[in-house]
C-alpha cells in the first residue's frame, strides 16, 4: 500500500498517510522500501514520527537510518526518543558517530551511563522518564507536578517516591493519589514496592516484574540505592521473548537468526555447527573399529546400535534442557537438581533396559537365523541399555557445569561434547560387554 | 529475598514482620508451611495481601485456603478477586466443586463468571478481565474524571479507558495520562484516539499476544462484532501466556513434558519414561527391519563405522530447520498465506547445499580413516563413495520433513512442536539406514 502511495498518491496522500500509520506498521512496511523510496520518505516525515520509527525499527537498520542524517538532524530525532530506545541504537553507530552524536545531545550523561552497562545488566534496559515525587509533598503539589510532567514520561500510573538523598523508598499508584485529598502528605500514602538493581542479570528483572505482576520495576544503583529508572513491562516482554527464542535456538544448535538474510549466507552461518558435530564423530568411529572382530562375528549387534545411542541420546537432552533452565533462571539448588536427575536416569535405564531386554529376546528367538544365543543377545543389549541411561544424565550436568567454569556459554558448546562423550562410553559399554561374554565365540 | 518467618512472634508482633513482605514471595513460602502457621497467616494478613498471594497459588492450595476462610472473608476475597483470575480459579477446580464457589458470589458477578467459562481456552477472550471502567462519549472532561476518580473499584484496570456511543459500541480509547492533562473545556471525543487496537471475542490468544506485542500496549479490548466491550486483556496476563507458550516449546524440542523444578525423580521419571518408551519401541522396529540387511553387514564390516555418522548428521541438521519453522510459526513470521511459500523455498537451499558440504566432508573423512585403518575387504574408495549417497540423501530428506511436517501438522490445526518428538526421528533413521544399507547392498552383493 506504502508502495503505491509512493509511485502514484500525491505528497498530501502521503502526508495524511505517514500521519496516521502505528509506528510499528509503518517500520514493517518502511524495511522492505528501496533506498529511493526511503529518501523519499525521509524528507516527508516529521521528526516525531522519524523517532518512533527508529524505535520500532531493529536497532542495526535503525543505526543505518540515523547515519542517513545530518548531526543536527540525528540531534533532534534522538532527543525525541526514549532513553533506552536512544542508547540501544547508539551503540550500533561507528565509534566515531557515537562520540560525535554524544557530544552535542544536551542529556548526554543519560545515555552515556545507559551504554556503559553490559548488555545484560537490568541498566542497559531501563529508562528515566518516569514522575519522581517526595515524601513531604502534599498530595495537592504532587499532583500537579504529574500533570505538568505527564506528557515527557512514558507512564503516570505508578508514581516513585524517593527521599532527600534520592534513595528510592516506595510508590503511590496514580489512583491512590487522585482518590487522596488534600491536606495530606506523600507519606501517608505512600507503599512498599519491590525493586531492582541496576547491575543485577537483565533476565532475573524480568523474571522479577513477571513474579510481582507489575507494569512498572524501579532500578536502583547497587551501592547507594538510588533510584536510576524504571524497566517497564513492555520492554520485559520483548527482551523475555528474545531471550526464550535464543534458549530455543541453542537447544537446536541454530546460531542467532536473520531473518533476511539469503539462503547461502543462512547456510553457511549454520554449517560450521554441522561441521563440528562431523568432526565429534572421529572419535566413535575410532572406537567402533576397536571391535571390528567381535562385530563381524556377531553382525546382530549392529541391528540394536542404533537402540543404545538414540535412548541415551534423548536421556542426556532431557537432562541438559533441564540443567540449562537452571542456569537461565539462576535457580538455586543445582546439586540436589542433578542427584535427582540421576536417580531419574537410573530408575528409566531400569525400565527402559528390563523391556528392551524382553524385546530383544522375542525379537531374536523368531529370528533364530540371526543368533543362536538370544538370552546373551538380549542380556548385553538390556544391560548396556541401563549403564549407559545411567552414565547419560551424569555427562549432562558434568560437561555444562564444567563449561561454564570455564567461562565458555553452557548451552551452545555442551550439545556436541555431550553426544560425543555419551556415544563413545555407550560403544565401549555395548561393545565391550559383547566382547567380554561372547569373545569366545 | 527469602525470609524465613518465626512464628513464636506474638500477633502484633507478627503482624509487623508480614506488612514489608511481597505477596509473590508469601506465596512461595506458604505451602511449606505447617497447616497452623498457614491459618494464622492469613488471619493476620490484610485483604489486599491476601488476594495477591492467593492467586499466586497453585489450585490445591487455593481450594485449601479457600476452606480456612470463614464465610464472610471467603465472600471479601472472591470480591477483591480480579475476574480473569477468579475464572481460572473455578476453572481450574473439579465441576463438583465449583458450588462451593460460586455460592459464594454476588448475582452479577456469578452470571459474567459463567460467561467467561463459556470461551475456548485458546481464545484471547478466556483470559481477560472484565473489571474495567468505560465512558460515555458525552461526559465532560471534569465528568469522566470524576467517574474514574470516585466509581473505580481497587482491581479495575484503569491505565486506559474506552468510551463508548449510545449504543454501547467503543468509539474509541484514552489513557488516564491524557485524560489528566486534558483541559477542562475540551470534549472526551475530540481528545480520544480512534484507531485503538483490540481483538475480537473469537481472535486467539496468539492474535491477542501479537497485538499486545508489537504496539507495546499495557491492555487491548476484546469486543463482540457488534464492537462492543466485553472485557480487557492486559500486559501482564499476556507474559505468562508468553511464558508458557516459550516453555512449552522448549520443553516439547527436549522431550521433557511438563517439567518442575522441584519434582521429585519418580515423578520425574513418570513424565518422560513415555517419551523414552515410545523411542525404544520405534527403535526395535528399526532394528528388526535392519535384521534383513544382516548378510550385507556380515560380509562389509566397514559400514558400521559410519552409521552414527550419517544417523547423527541426518538428525542434527533436521532439528535444525525444524527449529527456525517451530519460532517461525509460532512467532507469525510467516503470514499463513504468502510466506511458507518463501520459508520452504530458502530452507530447501540451505538443506541442499549444506547436505552437499557435509556429505562431501564425510565421504573424505571415510576414505582418510579407512586408508589408514583398513577395515573389512572393500576398498576405501567404494565405502566413501556410499557414504556420500547416505549422508546426502538422508540429511536432504531430514532437512525437508523438518520444514514440511510442522507446516503441515499447523495447516491440519495441530501443535507444530509435536513434530519434534521421537517419531521423527525414528522415520529419519529408518530413511538414512535404508538408503545407506541398501546402497551397499546393492553394490557389494
Amino acid at each position: 500500500m506504502l508502495k503505491e502511495m509512493l509511485d502514484h498518491g500525491t505528497i498530501e496522500e502521503l502526508k495524511v498517510f505517514l500521519s496516521d500509520i502505528h509506528a510499528h506498521d509503518l517500520a514493517e512496511l518502511f524495511i522492505n522500501l528501496s533506498d529511493e523510496d526511503k529518501e523519499k520518505i525521509y524528507e516527508i516525515l516529521d521528526v516525531e514520527k522519524l523517532a518512533e520509527l527508529v524505535s520500532y525499527i531493529d536497532t542495526e537498520d535503525a543505526a543505518d537510518i540515523l547515519s542517513e542524517f545530518e548531526l543536527d538532524e540525528q540531534k533532534e530525532i534522538v532527543e525525541l526518543m526514549e532513553p533506552d530506545d536512544a542508547a540501544d541504537v547508539i551503540m550500533e553507530l561507528d565509534l566515531e558517530e557515537q562520540e560525535e552524536l554524544l557530544s552535542v545531545l544536551d542529556d548526554a550523561e543519560d545515555i552515556r551511563q545507559l551504554i556503559e552497562y553490559e548488555e545484560d545488566e537490568t541498566g542497559s534496559a531501563m529508562t528515566n522518564l518516569m514522575v519522581v515525587v517526595h515524601p513531604d509533598m502534599d498530595v495537592k503539589k504532587a499532583t500537579k507536578k504529574v500533570i505538568k510532567e505527564a506528557n515527557d514520561v512514558e507512564t503516570i500510573n505508578t508514581i516513585f517516591v524517593v527521599d532527600q538523598d534520592e534513595k528510592f523508598i516506595g510508590v503511590v499508584p496514580l489512583k491512590k493519589l487522585l482518590k487522596a485529598k488534600t491536606p495530606l502528605e506523600v507519606s501517608e500514602i505512600i507503599e512498599d514496592y519491590p525493586h531492582v538493581y541496576d547491575t543485577d542479570p537483565l533476565t532475573q528483572s524480568v523474571q522479577a516484574i513477571r513474579n510481582y505482576g507489575i507494569y512498572e520495576m524501579p532500578v536502583l544503583h547497587h551501592e547507594t540505592q538510588k533510584l536510576l529508572g524504571m524497566i517497564t513491562l513492555d520492554d520485559a516482554l520483548d527482551i523475555y521473548q528474545e531471550e526464550a527464542q535464543e534458549d530455543f535456538e541453542k537447544l537446536a544448535g541454530l546460531p542467532e537468526t536473520m531473518p533476511d538474510s539469503g539462503p547461502v549466507r543462512t547456510a553457511l552461518h549454520r554449517l560450521p555447527w554441522l561441521l563440528s558435530l562431523l568432526l565429534f564423530s572421529v572419535p566413535i568411529s575410532i572406537v567402533t573399529s576397536m571391535f571390528e572382530e567381535v562385530l563381524a562375528t556377531v553382525a546382530i549387534l549392529i541391528v540394536f546400535q542404533p537402540l543404545i545411542l538414540d535412548s541415551a541420546g534423548n536421556v542426556a537432552t532431557q537432562t541438559l534442557a533441564v540443567t540449562l533452565k537452571m542456569f537461565a533462571s539462576h535457580e538455586q539448588g543445582l546439586f540436589r537438581n542433578s542427584i535427582r536427575e540421576i536417580m531419574t536416569g537410573m530408575i528409566n535405564g531400569f525400565a527402559i533396559g528390563f523391556i528392551a531386554f524382553t524385546m530383544t529376546l522375542v525379537f531374536s528367538m523368531i529370528n533364530t537365523s540371526l543368533t543362536s544365543q538370544p538370552l546373551l543377545i538380549a542380556f548385553i543389549v538390556g544391560l548396556s541399555l541401563w549403564l549407559t541411561m545411567m552414565i547419560a544424565p551424569l555427562t549432562a550436568i558434568l560437561i555444562p557445569v564444567t563449561l561454564r567454569t570455564l567461562k565458555f556459554d553452557p548451552a551452545v558448546a555442551s550439545g556436541p561434547f555431550i553426544t560425543t562423550v555419551i556415544d563413545v562410553t555407550a560403544l565401549l559399554i555395548y561393545f565391550g560387554l559383547a566382547t567380554l561374554m561372547l569373545g569366545g565365540i | 529475598m527469602l525470609k524465613k518467618i518465626n512464628f513464636k512472634h506474638t500477633d502484633d508482633q507478627l503482624k509487623k514482620v508480614l506488612r514489608p513482605i511481597f505477596a509473590y514471595d508469601l506465596a512461595v513460602m506458604y505451602p511449606n508451611l505447617e497447616i497452623e502457621e498457614q491459618t494464622r497467616l492469613i488471619h493476620l494478613m490484610g485483604l489486599e495481601k491476601l488476594s495477591d498471594m492467593f492467586v499466586e497459588l497453585d489450585i490445591e492450595e487455593q481450594y485449601k485456603l479457600f476452606n480456612i476462610l470463614e464465610a464472610p472473608r471467603k465472600k471479601s476475597l472472591l470480591k477483591s478477586l480480579e475476574s480473569d483470575d477468579l475464572k481460572e480459579f473455578v476453572e481450574d477446580l473439579e465441576p463438583e466443586k465449583r458450588p462451593d464457589i460460586i455460592q459464594f458470589l454476588p448475582r452479577i458477578k456469578a452470571k459474567s463468571l459463567e460467561l467467561l467459562l463459556t470461551y475456548d481456552e485458546d481464545l484471547a477472550a478466556s483470559i481477560m478481565t472484565t473489571d474495567l471502567i468505560s465512558l460515555d462519549h458525552e461526559l465532560s472532561i471534569k465528568e469522566a474524571t470524576l467517574k474514574v476518580v470516585t466509581t473505580s473499584k481497587e482491581n479495575d484496570y484503569i491505565d486506559t479507558l474506552f468510551i463508548t456511543d449510545d449504543d454501547k459500541r467503543v468509539i474509541g480509547s484514552i489513557d488516564l495520562k491524557q485524560l489528566i492533562m486534558a483541559r477542562p473545556g475540551q470534549s472526551l471525543s475530540s481528545i480520544m484516539r480512534e484507531d485503538f487496537h483490540f481483538v475480537y471475542e473469537d481472535q486467539t490468544i496468539e492474535e491477542a499476544i501479537e497485538t499486545v506485542m508489537d504496539y507495546d500496549k499495557n491492555a487491548i479490548p476484546v469486543l463482540d462484532h457488534e464492537d462492543r466491550l466485553l472485557g480487557i486483556v492486559t500486559a501482564d496476563d499476556i507474559f505468562d501466556e508468553i511464558i508458557e507458550d516459550a516453555e512449552e516449546d522448549y520443553q516439547k524440542m527436549a522431550l521433557l513434558s511438563d517439567y518442575e523444578v522441584d519434582s521429585s525423580a519418580f515423578e520425574r521419571s513418570k513424565q518422560r519414561l513415555p517419551w523414552l518408551l515410545i523411542a525404544v519401541v520405534l527403535n526395535l522396529l528399526i532394528a528388526s527391519f535392519l535384521s534383513i540387511f544382516e548378510a550385507t553387514l556380515a560380509e562389509v564390516t566397514a559400514l558400521v563405522l559410519f552409521q552414527p555418522l550419517i544417523l547423527g548428521m541426518a538428525g542434527n541438521i533436521g532439528t535444525q530447520s525444524l527449529a527456525v519453522t517451530i519460532l517461525g510459526l509460532h512467532l507469525d513470521a510467516f503470514n499463513r498465506e504468502i510466506m511458507p511459500k518463501r520459508h520452504i523455498l530458502k530452507e530447501t537451499w540451505i538443506g541442499l547445499l549444506n547436505s552437499i558440504i557435509i556429505a562431501l566432508s564425510s565421504a573424505l573423512f571415510a576414505y582418510g580413516f579407512l586408508s589408514i585403518i583398513p577395515t573389512g575387504r572393500q576398498s576405501a574408495e567404494s565405502i566413501s563413495w556410499i557414504v556420500l549417497i547416505a549422508v546426502f540423501s538422508s540429511m536432504f530428506i531430514s532437512a525437508l520433513m523438518g520444514v514440511f511436517v510442522p507446516i503441515l501438522l499447523d495447516r491440519a490445526k495441530q501443535d507444530p512442536s509435536a513434530a519434534s518428538g521421537p517419531i521423527m526421528t525414528t522415520i529419519n533413521d529408518v530413511v538414512a539406514l535404508v538408503i545407506y544399507f541398501g546402497v551397499a547392498t546393492l553394490v557389494f552383493l
